[in-house]
Parts: C-alpha cells; structure tokens; sequence
C-alpha cells in the first residue's frame, strides 16, 4: 500500500492543535481542499469537498489508546490519514502519515501535495488561537 | 580544504548505540526528516559493504508489495544521499541498480566488536554504555539487532564480573553484575550473579534483597516463581548466615520424657506462634505463615498452636491441601464445612450463608452460577462474611495446611482475608514447603506482610542438640547412637525420630534414608494393614473412614484393628476424623515402594471410587488418578467435569489449566476447544477466545452437525453480549445460528424459540428495535406452548425494555425490567437481576428520567450496609445512584453513596473501582461547587495509571475545578496534560473539544480576555448544541450500548452541560468582567 510521511513544527501548545485536530466542524479552516463537514454523532461526520457539494464523502474520527494518535478515515476513497502530536519545550510537532489503498495510488502525489498545505495551515491556525 | 584547493574527506562516523546518530569531523549533523530514511542509515551501517536493494525494501518495508517496497527504498535513498552529500560535502553512499552500502564511515557497532576482539573489555563495555541499540526504532530487524547486542554485552558483563570477582575487585564485579540485572531484570542468571557479587563482598543481606526483588518481579511479570536454582541460592546464603554448627553434649541427668509442651527446640519460633495467638486473641486479627522443608516441623508448630488455641476455648478450623489435584477452594471448602458443623442453624440466612453453599455439598442447595467473576467474588465475601461472623463471640484460628499445593482460589481468598480482620479476634495460619510457591500465594504473603499483624516463620533445621535431645526423649540411647542420628538426620527432625525408630526396630541407623525404614516396617505388617497403608498413599490425602472402608473392602470394625496396627508401625495416624500417613514424606516413601504395576490399579480403583462417589469437585482429582492409572481416554472427560466445576465457582485459571490438558490429550474435540474459548473470553482474551471458536467450528464443520454448528454460535454470541462486550458480533452469530437450524430444516422448537429471544435480545442492544419488536410478538405466541425457560424469559423482557428505550416509549421500561428482575430473582442469579435493573435504570437516565431510573435501582439497594457483601456490580451500581442523586442536586446524599462505593470497592481491594469512586466523588463536588476539593479527588484518582476513569475527561473536569477555585496555572497545565492523553472509543471525543472549550474560556475570563472568552464559550455551546441534535436519546443510549456492551449511567449529559456553559456565557455578558468562577 502507498503511503507517506510528512511533520511540521508549531510555535503552538498542543492544546491548540489538539481543539482543532479533534472538531471536524474545524477542518474548513485548515483541511485543503474540505469545503463543508456535517456532524453524524459520536465520531461520524461527512466532508464535502471543494467543488463537489453533492458528493458526500463519510468520515470516521478514532483514537488510538497509544500514542495520542487520531485517526481519519474517508469512508468513501479508504484513504487513512493518522495524525499525531508531540509537545516540545516551545511548541508542538505535528505528523501525519497517510496510507492510500493500491486502487487510489494515482492520487498519492495529489494527497502528498494536499497534506503538505493542510499541515502548514493547522500549523499557522493554531498559532493564532 | 587543502592548500591545493581539494576537499578533505570528512571522518563520518554513524552511531547506533543509543539512538542513531552521525557525526561528521566531530559534530552532530542533522539526520533527514524522513523516519524511514533515518531507519536505512541504521541498517546498512548495521550490514557494512554493498547491499542488495531486495534485502533492504524486505527488512524495512515487510509488509507491502515488492514494486511499492522498491519504490519506497529509492525514495528513502533519495533523501539519505541528500542529507549525507549535505553533511559531509561528498557521497558516501556507493549504489548501482541492485545494491547500495555505506563507504568511509566508521560504526560505533564494529568499533566495539574490534575492541572485543582485542581483549579490550574495559573500553568495549565503556562504549556500550546503557546497552541500548537503535533506540526508538521499533522495525523487526532492529529489535533482533536491539536484543542480540543486549544478549551479548549481558554476557559479556557476567563474564567480566566474575573475572573482577576472581581478581578480588569486588567494587567492579558488584558494578557489572548491577548493570547486567539492569539491561535484563527478569534474567535469573544476571540476579543470580548479582546475588553471589554480593555474598563475596560479605552483603549478605543485600544478595537476599536481590533475590526478593527478582522473585516480587518474576511474580508480578511473568506470573512464575524463580528456578531451582536461584531459589537454592538464596536459600543457601540464608542459612550460611543463621545454621551454626554445635558439637554434641553428652546427655546430663535422666532422658527427657514428654511434657507440657511437645516441640523441641524452635525457642524464638513458639515465641513467635503465642504473640501472634495473643495479638489475635485480643482482637488484632492477623497471618501467621510456617515455612519449611519437609520434616522440618511445620505441622507439629501448628499442632502446638492449635492446642494453645483449643486451650483458650477459641473456634478452631483446619483445611489441607492434598498433593493430588487440589479442587478450587479446597482447603476454604474444609474449613467452611467445619465452621458450618460449629456454628449449626445460627448460619440460617445470612448473607454470606447462600454465597458459600457451592463449598458445602450436602449441607446446603447452591443457586444457579452466574458468570465467573461474580461467582469468584461471591465466594470470597462469603468466606469472609463466614470468618466474620464465626468471630463475633468467640476468637478463631483457622489453619490451611500444605499450601505450597494448594490451588490459585484459596490462595486469592488468603489475600483478601489478610486484609480484612485486621480488627477481629482471628488468627489465619498457613504453612508452605519453600518450593513450590505459586504465584497467587506469594501475593497472599506480600499482601499479609502489609497488613497489620502479620508473622513468617521460616523453619531452618535444628541444631545438633537440640536433634540429640529429641531422640533422647524417645528412648535411652548411647551417646554414640544418637552422635550417629545426629549425622543422618541433617537437622530434620522427621529423619531424627525415624533414624531413632530404625535403630530400634532394625539396630542400625537409617543409611538409605526413609524408605529403608518405612519398608522395614512395613514387612512386620499384616496384609490388610499394609493395604490401608497403600490406600493412603495412593489417595494422596487423608481418607475418611467411610473412604478407607470402601477402598480395602473392610467393615468399619475390622478397619479399627487393621489402623491399630498401621499406626503401631508408625505409619498412620488419626488426623481429626481421618486416616493418614504420619508425615507426607513417609507417604511418598511408601508410594515409592510400590510395584508399579499395583500402584497403577490401585489408582484407577480410586478413580472409580472418585467418579462413582464424589461430586464434580472430586473430577480433577479423579482425572488426575486415570493418568496416573495409564487411563487417559478417562481423563480427557473428568477434567473437562473438573473445568465445568472450576468455572462454576471461579476459577477460571484452573478451568483454563485443566481443558489445556484434555486439549492436548484430545486435540480434535470441538467441544473441549469450544470450553477453552469460552475461559479465554472470560479471561478477557477475545483474540485467543476467537481462535479457539474458529477452531472448535472448523472441528464441527468437518462432522456435518448443525445442531452442534448452531450451539456453538450460540455460545459465541452469549460470551459476547458478556464478558467480551461485542453486541454487534453477538448479533451476527446468533442469526447464523438462526440460519444454520433453519437450513438444516431442524426441528428442535425449543432451540429455535431460544435463538429468537437471544436474536430479539442483540436487535435491541445493537441492531434494528423494530425487528427487536417483531420477533418479540411472534415469540409471545410460540412461547405460549412450551414450558417456561427462565434464561430465555429473561432475554425476552430485556429485549422489550430495550426496543422501548428505542422508540422512545418509556412508560414501560421500568415494568419490562422489573419482570426480568423477578425471574433473576427467583432462581438466584443475583448479576442478572441486577443487570436486568440497571438496563432499564440506564435506559431512563438517557432520556433524563433521574427519579424513576433512581427507584428502579433502589429496588437493588440503597446504601451498602455492613455484613452485606461486596461485589463490583454493587460498587457500579452505587456509583450510578451517586450520579443520579447529584443530577437532582442532591449533593450530600450523593457524595455518601459516592463514598460508601468507595469502602465497597476498598473492600475488594479493588483499585480501579475506588478510583472510579473518586473520580464519581470529585465530580459531584464540582457540581456542588466545592472545587478545591473537587480538584483533589480528581487528582487522586488520576494517579491511578490504568483505572477506567476516562482520564481526558477527568483532566478537564479538574482543570475546571481549579479554575473555578481560582488557580488558573494548575488549570493551564491540566488543560495541557488532557491534550496529552490518550482517548479511547468510550472518551467521546466530540464531548471533549466543548468541555476543552469551557476550560479555556474560564481561564481567558478570569484573565480578563473577554473577547477570547466570548469565542471559547460560544463554541463549547455550539458543540453541546450539536451533540444534542444530532441524535433521538434512545439511539444515543443504544449507541453507547453497542459501543460499551453494557449499559451506562452517568458520564456524558449535553442537556445539563449546555446549561452550564450558557450560565458562564451569562455571567460572562451580564458582569462584563472575570467573574465565570460560578457554576
């Protein structure tokens, strides 16, 4: 399976990143490409990308007991994006590693690009709050 | 660079010690930022020279197709050439199309082969350091690499300790024995050597506090006892410290003749048993522990104890553990029966009474067994209770003797106890050989040594004189004969007396040991007396008289004679009301005697009379005499009655312990791997549990019955609406049983109408409330014409109660859950009435009807009172009434229940119970508004690292505890901490980020950021708002239901907590300034 790696460094406290990371209703802000969510309920939510308001794409949000993972997962496309936080002494490292399934390999640069821009986004959003 | 203008090559020098590291000329370099590039530094400096590209992509990328793994080392190579050309201004990567290496780097892996190579231990071990190899690198290949060098450099620290030791450095070979324990704490080989390090350095006492931490880990970890070895080792430095070895006086006046007391020697020990008497007589209950070989005299300081206790009018009760196949609860199961006998109809209905009656067949009719944890703490707090109340008006001293074969239930219990009649008149003694020592009776003894009054006394061989005087109280000897038992007897006073009873009976002192003694009186013996004498060594326990008739084939009158003259030889004695050997090391001689082709027969002989005469609690011990009996077939089928009883009761580590042997004797019994599932999932192992039931099917599949098929799913789906709390698997395996017995056009109705009350049952807890109702109608009428089955009726009404909560017709749930309580109740399986309540009580709270889901669980129960006993269901149960109460602000009586659940769950010793109490008790203070106090408890129970608190909610529940008390840095840094932690499926995530709203919104109020504040508190509404909307209550509820497995009360209530945030949001607007501090 394709996957990729990618990490940025924020001046913000994990709690910032954290509030943003864990509220889908926030990922318009930061999320390339995500023009709506809609709550579902207890982790269930649906994400409407730019361009496409008609094609609802379902999400599932867990965490992983380890780790301060969450992970995301698009129930439509099977792309699982796992996001994780590490506290620094002045700030916050943000890294995601994504795994695109064989059949949505073509899309993996998109993704790569995509996952970049959201990072520094997250980054530079959580730095205002 | 050179005058020339060249650059120099740098010195390049890669670490793997440690984390991986490189340094170029001296100085760190920065590593890529690709983890997978750093991991392929470390591996091809770990294989120096050129590589094969396929090798690399199957050691770093296993788990992913060649062409993507090929892909991935091109890509990893890309960024590690870069960063290498960057740092060292030249390639040093050599690479063609099929291999890659590293050239011109030194590894510090290689320096530290050569300087082994060399000899050069000193600087070898200096640069190994901590031992660690490619830290925080988890890839298979490095953890073989990680423990292969720890292997070799522990070696090497043993080997280098001993050579220091030799040398007479004790300080360097004390260091590396140190830092060998430290790179493995559970290697007994490295403790050992630390151990002897010591001993050489004269710290003996140090070597032994090595050795008690090795055992308490070893036990704690691995759940084993230390080897013969270390074991002997220890023992060894303990006694070189304490046996002095006196010369023999010749004897002084007249031989000594039996007096008032009967123990030779052992001064300080029958000290020690009288203050640990007196201590308990007087009401500072306590533990006494005998340690010892075999001979050295355990039973007989016992003997001395109970005689001082029967002197004292004291209630005495005695339990033993038999060699061969001790039953759950064995020795407690004795000692309850003797209780029972003593106490006669004052036992009639207390609570504890119906808790014990599975230990008391034929006395009294045990209820139905509900699932084995709540039958294991059932038993124990009815044993408890029974201690308890045996001790209201008299003192007691209860013995269990031989514990060192005692089973794992008995020996759980003697924890428990130790803990509890710290304030009653009892004295709990037990007496062990050092070896072995099972791992739950080691936790027995720490948790006796913590509490109060507690006393081990390990029994060492007696001095030379006092054996001389032993023997001399026996019979006149000359001081030479009693010179030559002195030597033979090795401190043993059993050896003693037996060495004495030899030279009288053959005039030479035993030179073969025990067994030339015991044959020597066994060939004087008549025939029938020799029988009885091999009778009680085969049972390998003591025999009622009834038994001992049954197994020689004697009248009770005759038996009376024939034991005369058994115990006349010094073989048997009458120990109570039963026969035995004189001593366990007598049996065992007289069983090693034995032509071996008797001992077989005689052992199935027993079996027979086991299985024809016995209860289900005599299976194992039956099972364990057809394999001694060559019957193994037999067996497979006792020790499958023997789990049956062990999960009746429990034990379900002895049930898993006993199918584990009839698997391997019969691998290909679907229903022995079908049992074996079933100990797994009650074990909480729904991995091993699923491989099991996969294997049982696989097995039934290949006999072509699908009622066996359909069962076993029946099974499967009842462990999981259980203990492995999965409705949803529940549900699909029940309706494949459904399927199974439809295709193969069965005609069993009472299977089928059972299957649909159980699929009606899992539509409710997880699947569709209208299906729910449906089947439910139907099997109202199928019902009608068969015979009541009160499983099934239970299921049914449950079922009911569910699909209302569902549709949201709540007016009936109360009357659905209380006709399945009654049912519960009526054939006593206390975990399904309250199961029955607390679902419906659940139900209702969703909904937010506190006051009637309150009167159905005070149908359980109010407040514990005393002599009733405790189980975790009770302590949830009163957790869920503190919640309720506290949602009717009613905070002082819901912080009393809150605090009673607290002492329950102290009670059973239970940890993460009573931090679940605190956490209940810390958020009823916050919504009674005393936050400091709030944030203590909150506290206290975050320091339980494991406890099922929801700890991101605690934290944020503390955090709004101190800033509402003022202390907004404590806030900040709870806030911090909750951001942190890892969140699970039952922490709802959503929730989190309204009350992390809150927080942060109370601390940017009171630091005056109103505007901050503003924002921060109108999300938190948006998001309580949100979590309301988006689904009915009754789906909310039947949603937790499928993702907990169980009903919960409490934990998560938007309604109230939207109300909260908007009375900050109003103060916030209507004071204009920092005043949230109000909730």
């Amino acid at each position: 399976m394709p996957t990729f790696d990618d990490a940025v460094t924020t001046s913000a406290a994990p709690e910032d990143v954290w509030m943003l990371l864990y509220d889908p209703m926030q990922f318009p802000q930061w999320w390339s490409g995500v023009a709506t969510t809609t709550y579902g309920g207890d982790g269930d939510y649906t994400m409407f990308v730019d361009g496409y308001p008609d094609f609802p794409m379902a999400q599932q949000l867990d965490t992983a007991p380890e780790g301060n993972r969450v992970t995301i997962s698009c129930m439509v496309s099977d792309i699982k994006f796992q996001w994780r936080l590490e506290p620094l002494p002045d700030g916050t490292r943000i890294s995601v590693h994504v795994d695109v399934p064989e059949r949505e390999a073509a899309r993996l640069q998109m993704q790569r690009g995509i996952i970049e821009q959201s990072l520094h986004r997250l980054a530079a959003l959580a730095q205002q709050h | 660079m050179t005058a020339a203008g060249k650059v120099e090559p740098a010195a390049v020098r890669v670490r793997l010690l440690g984390e991986i590291a490189i340094d170029v000329n001296g100085h760190a370099a920065e590593l890529p930022n690709s983890g997978r590039a750093v991991a392929l530094l470390g591996w091809l400096a770990l294989h120096p020279g050129p590589q094969y590209r396929t090798d690399i992509a199957s050691a770093l990328w296993p788990d992913v197709p060649d062409a993507s793994a090929r892909s991935s080392v091109r890509t990893a190579l890309w960024a590690l050439r870069r960063m290498l050309e960057d740092a060292a201004a030249g390639s040093l990567l050599e690479s063609s199309r099929y291999r890659v290496g590293l050239r011109d780097v030194v590894v510090d892996v290689q320096e530290f082969a050569e300087l082994l190579a060399q000899d050069r231990v000193d600087e070898a071990l200096a640069l190994a350091g901590t031992g660690e190899m490619l830290t925080g690198l988890e890839d298979e290949w490095a953890l073989l690499a990680r423990q292969s060098h720890r292997e070799r450099l522990i070696a090497l620290l043993v080997e280098g300790s001993e050579k220091a030791a030799a040398g007479g450095d004790f300080t360097t070979a004390v260091e590396r024995a140190r830092r060998a324990t430290e790179l493995d704490p559970l290697s007994e080989t490295c403790a050992r050597a630390l151990m002897l390090r010591h001993e050489e350095a004269g710290d003996r006492s140090v070597a032994l506090g090595v050795y008690a931490r090795v055992v308490d880990r070893l036990r704690r970890e691995l759940h084993v006892a230390p080897s013969e070895d270390t074991w002997r080792l220890a023992e060894r430095i303990r006694v070189s410290e304490r046996r002095r070895h006196v010369a023999v006086r010749p004897a002084v006046g007249t031989p000594m003749t039996e007096g008032t007391s009967t123990v030779v020697g052992r001064r300080q020990e029958f000290a020690a048993i009288g203050a640990a008497w007196r201590h308990a007589r007087g009401g500072r209950g306590g533990v006494l522990v005998v340690r010892g070989d075999p001979g050295i005299g355990k039973t007989h300081l016992i003997q001395e104890l109970c005689r001082m206790a029967r002197a004292d009018g004291a209630l005495v009760a005695m339990g033993f553990a038999p060699e061969i196949g001790c039953a759950p609860y064995g020795p407690w199961s004795e000692i309850a029966m003797s209780l029972a006998q003593d106490l006669g109809a004052a036992m009639d209905g207390r609570s504890f009474t119906q808790a014990i009656a599975p230990l008391l067949p034929g006395l009294l009719a045990p209820t139905a067994p509900g699932p084995p944890d709540f039958e294991r703490t059932r038993l124990t707090e009815g044993l408890i209770g029974l201690i308890g109340f045996a001790a209201r008006g008299t003192p007691l001293l209860l013995v269990l003797e031989d514990m060192h074969v005692g089973d794992e239930s008995s020996a759980a219990v003697l924890s428990r106890a130790a803990r509890r009649i710290a304030d009653w008149p009892v004295l709990i003694a037990w007496t062990r050989r050092h070896r072995p020592l099972p791992s739950a009776l080691a936790d027995a003894e720490e948790a006796a040594q913590r509490c109060g009054e507690s006393a081990m006394i390990d029994l060492a061989p007696l001095c030379d004189d006092d054996i001389a005087a032993l023997v001399r109280r026996t019979d006149t000897l000359s001081d030479s004969a009693v010179e030559d038992i002195v030597v033979a007897a090795h401190g043993s006073p059993l050896l003693a007396l037996e060495a004495s009873r030899a030279l009288a009976n053959t005039g030479a002192v035993l030179s073969e040991g025990l067994r030339a003694g015991v044959r020597a009186a066994t060939t004087r013996l008549p025939m029938p007396a020799r029988d009885l004498c091999a009778a009680l060594a085969v049972a390998g326990r003591a025999l009622s008289i009834e038994e001992a008739c049954r197994r020689i084939g004697v009248t009770q009158i005759d038996l009376d004679i024939i034991f005369e003259q058994a115990h006349e030889a010094g073989l048997a004695v009458l120990a109570g009301d039963r026969l035995d050997f004189r001593h366990a090391m007598l049996r065992d001689a007289f069983y090693d005697d034995l032509p071996a082709l008797m001992r077989a027969r005689l052992h199935r002989a027993v079996a027979e009379d086991l299985i024809v005469g016995g209860g289900p609690e005599r299976a194992d011990e039956a099972a364990r005499h057809l394999l001694a009996g060559g019957r193994s077939e037999d067996a497979v089928h006792e020790l499958v009655r023997g789990a049956g009883h062990a999960v009746s009761l429990g034990a379900i580590e002895r049930a898993e312990s006993l199918l584990a042997q009839a698997d391997r004797l019969h691998p290909d019994d679907a229903d022995i791997s079908l049992e074996l599932a079933g100990v797994a999932a009650h074990r909480g192992r729904p991995d091993i549990a699923r491989e099991r039931f996969d294997r049982a099917l696989a097995t039934i599949g290949t006999a072509a019955d699908p009622v066996a098929l359909a069962a076993a799913h029946i099974r499967w789906a009842e462990w999981n609406t259980g203990p492995l709390c999965d409705p949803r698997s529940a549900r699909e395996s029940i309706q494949c049983a459904i399927e199974i017995l439809d295709t193969a056009g069965v005609a069993g109705l009472r299977m089928q109408v059972d299957a649909q009350a159980f699929l009606a049952l899992c539509e409710g807890m997880a699947g569709d409330p209208l299906r729910c109702e449906a089947l439910l109608d139907a099997l109202d009428e199928r019902c009608s014409g068969i015979p009541a089955e009160p499983i099934r009726d239970i299921r049914r009404h449950v079922a009911r109660s569910l699909s209302q909560i569902r549709r949201g017709r709540f007016e009936r749930v109360a009357d659905s859950g209380r006709a399945a309580a009654a049912i519960a109740r009526s054939i006593g399986r206390q975990d399904l009435l309250y199961g029955s309540l607390v679902n419906a009580a659940a139900g209702l709270a969703a909904v937010g009807k506190y006051v009637e889901a309150l009167g159905i669980l005070d149908e359980i129960g109010v407040v514990p009172v005393e002599g009733r006993l405790a189980s975790a269901t009770e302590v949830e149960v009163q957790l869920s009434r503190a919640w309720l109460i506290s949602r009717l602000e009613r905070h002082d009586e819901a912080l009393r229940v809150a605090r009673s659940a607290h002492t329950l769950a102290a009670r059973l010793d239970n940890t993460d119970l009573m931090a679940r109490a605190d956490t209940e008790t810390g958020r009823i203070l916050l919504r009674a508004g005393s936050f400091g106090e709030a944030a203590d408890m909150l506290a206290q129970a975050l320091q339980v690292p494991d406890a099922q608190i929801g700890r991101p909610m605690a934290r944020l529940q503390r955090a709004e505890a101190l800033v509402r008390s003022g202390d907004l840095q404590a806030a900040q840094d709870e806030v911090r901490a909750a951001a942190l932690e890892p969140i699970g499926v039952g922490d709802w995530p959503d929730t989190l980020v309204a009350r992390m709203s809150l927080v942060r919104g109370l601390i940017a109020a009171a630091r005056g950021e109103r505007a901050v504040a503003e924002r921060q508190l109108r999300h938190a509404e948006s998001c309580w708002r949100r979590r309301l909307d988006a689904t009915d209550a009754g789906e909310r509820y039947a949603a937790t239901l499928a993702d907990l497995g169980r009903p919960v009360i409490g934990l998560i209530s938007p309604a109230d907590e939207l109300d909260v945030v908007l009375v900050d949001l109003e103060l916030l607007i209507s004071n204009g300034g920092p005043d949230a501090h109000v909730r």
